[in-house]
């Protein structure tokens, strides 16, 4: 089990290594410590979840990676180089679909085409091809508040795929959505990252969705967030949603919650969401 | 059910459960909602026309309705001529205000040293009475159309410029880190999202600006002018011809009207996004 991932490893280039990142904030004058000297890695390819209880600094180790916050300590590597600039490297949706309310379907899929300057023509060619795929197709020109919630969520999705970039950084993105359409998103999504050949980090409190979609989980403990478990997930794909129900799922489950019950009876402080 | 009924026949796509009655509803309700107003103002020149001929009061003092509409078309030449002065004082000064306005507030919104320079003065220029700047405009500019022109935009770019800084401001903080995510810059963060952002501001300091231009060009006819409709109005009253003063009041009213009711329009015109989203939250709501 180990032997084989450190294959893999060597196979594959890591996308994205963090090592030893530290992360304070000051609240009410006094420094919090939100991320106690976490390692993290993410293979080229590969879809990995980070897990943890509301206020574990999941959303702040994406927005690290993402450059939008620089830790306190620690390396980031993006493909084995250390960028002074991570901005625009990776793409990031957040839990909110934050599409523009003045532009159409169309021009919200096209913004970081057109932020990177390729030409409105060229960019609404690229995101016409893509529209039927993304269940968009008829509503081009429709302004985001005349949409689902499923809907809005799949244009923001269209948006991060057509900003072109090898990983994608995902927040929750069906935290807001209700059970049935949320899991038809998640089959939507599996389906999307193996035709589009993305590498995914997913941060999520949901079990399910991370055992469902997840090559490796990472489970954070509570603040101070740092890596409790690394957990691989060795179900076979293509994954469908049968497979919630079957013994090596349940298994997968058990296991994490069992840790995670352990590590909310030691804190006592913040009950798992 | 009404809700949903309206829901349909807003919707641009499913008007394929639109049923004819609920059309023919709509367009009686969309009738009723204009004639309750028209009523009330009807019936207000109705009392005020009985109370002056039930009392016999002489047109000098106050003149019925009907005499100020007499007048109006009788001296349809003379009115004309000042409406015309009015407006062209009304509208160079609030295009004036208008680009006073919407410069100033990206700058203060743009960059911080200016905004702790500027914005401190812009507040300044509004506590100075207009009425003790208008009569010091006329030995500084002169007579002519100038004096009135700087007084609407004194008065006009104010409400511009605040509510375009305060909606340059309102900017949604995830939206900006999601542009900076996509790798935009600080100037196409400006336009694509905090410009359109602040659209919606600019045209609510627009029709109030609009309108108080109105009143900025008669503040300025009053303190020194020869013709146009605030002019009228000062001239008339000292001569007894009240009918004429209320005929210039009426056509001020009108414009100040028409230019505002002329903005909302702009705005459902060029912002269709925000007009639907707001209907989209009325209806929600309820």
């Amino acid at each position: 089990m180990n032997l084989t991932q450190q294959d893999q490893e060597a196979a594959t280039a890591p996308s994205i290594k963090l090592d030893g990142i530290t992360k304070e904030f000051y609240a009410f004058g006094r420094p919090l410590l939100v991320l106690d000297d976490v390692d993290f890695h993410v293979s080229e390819g590969e879809f990995v979840t980070i897990i943890g209880p509301s206020g574990c600094g999941k959303s702040t180790l994406l927005n690290i990676i993402a450059g939008l916050e620089d830790p306190n300590q620690g390396t980031i590597w993006l493909r084995e180089t250390e960028p002074a600039q991570r901005l625009g490297r990776v793409a990031y949706m957040h839990q909110k679909d934050l599409l523009l309310p003045w532009r159409t379907v169309l021009d919200n899929a096209v913004l970081g085409l057109e932020v990177q300057g390729v030409p409105h023509a060229q960019a609404r060619l690229r995101a016409d091809a893509l529209m039927e795929r993304f269940g968009l197709k008829g509503f081009e020109r429709a302004y985001p508040s005349a949409l689902s919630g499923g809907m809005r969520q799949r244009a923001a999705f269209l948006r991060t795929v057509l900003s072109e970039r090898d990983v994608v950084l995902l927040d929750e993105p069906f935290g807001a959505l209700d059970a049935l359409t949320r899991a038809q998103m998640q089959e939507w999504l599996l389906d999307l990252w193996v035709s589009f050949h993305k590498t995914i980090v997913l941060v999520t409190h949901d079990v399910d969705e991370a055992v469902f979609l997840s090559d490796r989980i990472y489970l954070m403990t509570a603040r101070p967030g740092s890596v409790k478990l690394v957990l691989s997930v060795d179900l076979p794909r293509p994954r469908s949603y049968d497979i919630v129900t079957q013994g090596p799922f349940i298994a997968l489950k058990a296991r994490l919650l069992a840790t995670i019950r352990e590590e909310s009876l030691r804190t006592q402080e913040e009950p798992w969401r | 059910m009404t809700l949903q009924e309206q829901q349909s026949a807003s919707s641009t796509f499913d008007s394929s459960h639109v049923e004819a009655p609920s059309i023919f509803a709509t367009r009686v309700r969309r009738m009723l909602r204009w004639l309750g107003p028209a009523l009330l103002v009807t019936v207000l020149v109705a009392v005020w026309q009985g109370v002056v001929v039930f009392f016999d009061i002489p047109a000098w003092k106050l003149p019925a309705p009907s005499a100020i509409a007499a007048e109006l078309v009788v001296s349809r030449a003379l009115y004309l001529k000042h409406t015309w002065v009015t407006l062209m004082e009304v509208m160079l000064g609030f295009g004036a205000a208008l680009a006073t306005g919407v410069l100033l507030a990206t700058l203060i919104a743009y960059y911080r040293t200016l905004q702790r320079a500027v914005y401190p003065l812009v507040i300044a220029s509004q506590t100075i009475p207009i009425i003790v700047i208008a009569p010091l405009l006329l030995i500084w500019v002169g007579y002519g159309i100038a004096p009135k022109i700087i007084v609407v935009i004194l008065i006009a770019f104010f409400p511009i410029t605040v509510n375009t800084v305060d909606g340059l401001r309102s900017v949604d903080t995830d939206m900006v880190n999601m542009m900076r995510t996509l790798g935009a810059s600080r100037w196409q963060i400006f336009t694509k999202v905090q410009v359109p952002t602040a659209m919606p501001f600019l045209f609510s300091g627009t029709k109030i600006a609009v309108t108080f231009s109105v009143i900025g060009a008669v503040i300025g006819e009053w303190v020194g002018a020869s013709a146009g409709l605030g002019y009228l109005t000062r001239i008339s009253v000292p001569l007894f011809l009240t009918a004429r003063s209320f005929g210039a009041v009426v056509l001020l009213a009108a414009m100040g009207i028409i230019l505002f009711v002329s903005v909302a329009l702009l705005e459902r015109l060029l912002l269709p996004w925000y007009h639907n989203e707001q209907r989209q939250r009325v209806l929600e709501q309820g």
